[in-house]
């Protein structure tokens, strides 16, 4: 089934952080139902660069939906219409003739601005820096079943180990927090046992960065939930709630003191 | 950092502080409404159920405390309000939330500012006004009094559907704020957020609109 389309792209363009951001309107014209999303970027960028005028930066490496670097708020919602997919698996079958898309950066006070449609995500990073990690040298693989981990714990972390860290949580949060992100990765080494020692070092820790770097506070509202590429549940974040109340009430001193 | 800095401090400390005093405050919301209930008994029952309250030694601890637990789920809930919109500074041209009636969350801040309005007009009428200004000297011919001006009774009744469209989020957010999910158990509880919101608020507002409408 494919065909071509008319599409009206309006998207915003803005030199750098400190000049103002505009939408401009582009018409795309016989655009293939089987391009992607990027795609259909891609070729209003050589219409532009034709023309001589600078073509729309935006984010993206892997294009198969496991990197993570795309973004982009189509339409008010991250990642465009579908669930469980980032931007660079939609495709323009999903639209029709002579559909008007919106495309918008992820906006948040902790994203800054870059250029046009790409933001410096770099906070998140930051964040997985503060704790969210293993600090025991691993050595090669151990045997399969010299560390037991039960079949429920396991899948569990392994659903929350699924983040690409993408951003699309922070860009789709009213409050811009970016919650679930870090709740992913404090759950996922809180079910195992090699995240075990550090863990109430490793949630205060990333706590404290992810207020510091300029993100909201998580008021419950779920919308990262149903944007979420991966689909993370809420669920994490309520376990991060627990490993905070954890940490602050029964955690050992000197987690407590060295997190501060 | 001790505890309390901590919980000061972090993003989900704070939060946990204003999940804990608002489901403290529901549970006084509902004792509340029993001694309100009695109205309906007529005036004898509610004015000695209100000298008998008013005669306990404890009456002051507990007015302060309530106090402190209104105080601090305000100005903490506040704080995490303006928190958050600063971390949004620039909306998006497209607002397309995936919820199909996103705003009892998204209104929390305002919902609780006008629930914070009502109080202070609740308090003044009822603590530090009383019968002396009314027309009989009876706490029950007093509230009747307030009720049956339709302005006022008004402004309750908006004000407590405010209240429903805050509890709504309010208690079942507490619960997964407080680290309460579980796959069997969150849906019931979300159901039983909306419906004690829901009970409470058609409670209050029963009174004025009784008072309004036949009462005393
Ligand atoms: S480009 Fe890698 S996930 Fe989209």
């Amino acid at each position: 089934m494919s065909g071509t389309l008319n599409v009206t792209l309006k998207i915003w363009r803005q030199k750098d952080a400190s000049a103002p951001g505009a939408f401009k309107t582009y018409e795309a014209r016989d655009v293939s139902t089987e391009m992607s999303f990027l795609e259909l970027l891609d070729v209003v960028n050589e219409d532009l660069q034709k023309k001589g005028e600078e073509p729309v930066a935006f984010d993206h490496d892997c294009r198969e939906g496991i990197c993570g670097m795309c973004s982009l708020v189509i339409n008010g919602r991250p990642h465009g219409p579908d669930n469980g997919k980032t931007t660079c698996q939609l495709h323009m079958r999903r639209y029709k003739n002579g559909d008007t898309i919106t495309v918008e950066p992820f906006r948040a006070a902790a994203f800054p601005m870059v250029r046009d449609l790409v933001v410096d995500r770099g906070a998140l990073d930051a964040v997985i820096q503060a704790g969210g990690y293993v600090s025991v040298n691993t050595g090669s693989a151990p045997d399969a079943s010299a560390v037991l981990v039960p079949k429920h714990k396991a899948e569990e972390a392994m659903d929350a180990a699924a983040c690409i860290g993408c951003g699309a949580c922070v860009a789709a949060c009213p409050n811009a927090s970016a919650m679930l992100f870090t709740s992913a990765k404090v759950s996922q080494l809180a079910l195992l046992p090699q995240g075990d020692p550090e863990r109430e070092r490793r949630v205060l820790k990333m706590l404290d960065m992810h207020d510091a770097s300029g993100f909201g506070n998580c008021t419950n509202e779920y919308e990262c939930e149903k944007v979420c590429p991966k689909e993370i549940k809420v669920s994490h974040i309520a376990r991060l709630n627990r490993e905070f109340l954890r940490a602050v009430l029964c955690g050992p001193e000197e987690a407590k003191a060295s997190a501060g | 950092m001790k505890p309390c800095e901590r919980i000061r401090k972090t993003s989900v400390g704070k939060k946990q502080v204003v999940a804990l005093t608002g489901l403290a405050l529901v549970g006084f919301l509902a004792t509340h409404l029993a001694g309100n209930f009695l109205m309906f008994k007529g005036a004898q029952a509610f004015d000695s159920y209100a000298e008998f309250l008013e005669h306990q030694t404890l009456l002051p601890l507990a007015e302060l405390g309530l106090l402190a637990f209104f105080l601090v789920h305000i100005v903490w809930g506040l704080k995490v309000f303006i928190e958050n919109r600063r971390a949004r500074p620039q909306r998006y041209a497209v607002e397309a939330s995936t919820d199909a009636w996103p705003y009892a969350a998204r209104w929390m801040g305002y919902s609780g500012v006008l629930t914070l309005v009502f109080l202070v007009v609740h308090v003044a009428t009822f603590k530090f006004m009383g019968p002396e200004e009314g027309p009989e000297d009876s706490i029950f011919a007093w509230v009747m009094f307030n009720f049956k001006n339709p302005l006022y009774s008004f402004f309750y009744v908006g004000c407590m559907v405010s209240l429903a469209i805050h509890l709504s989020h309010g208690i079942k957010s507490a619960f997964q704020t407080l680290g309460v999910n579980d796959p069997r158990l969150t849906p019931f509880i979300e159901r039983a957020g909306v419906a004690v919101a829901l009970a409470l608020t058609a409670g209050f507002a029963s009174l004025p609109i009784w008072a309004l409408t036949k009462g005393g």
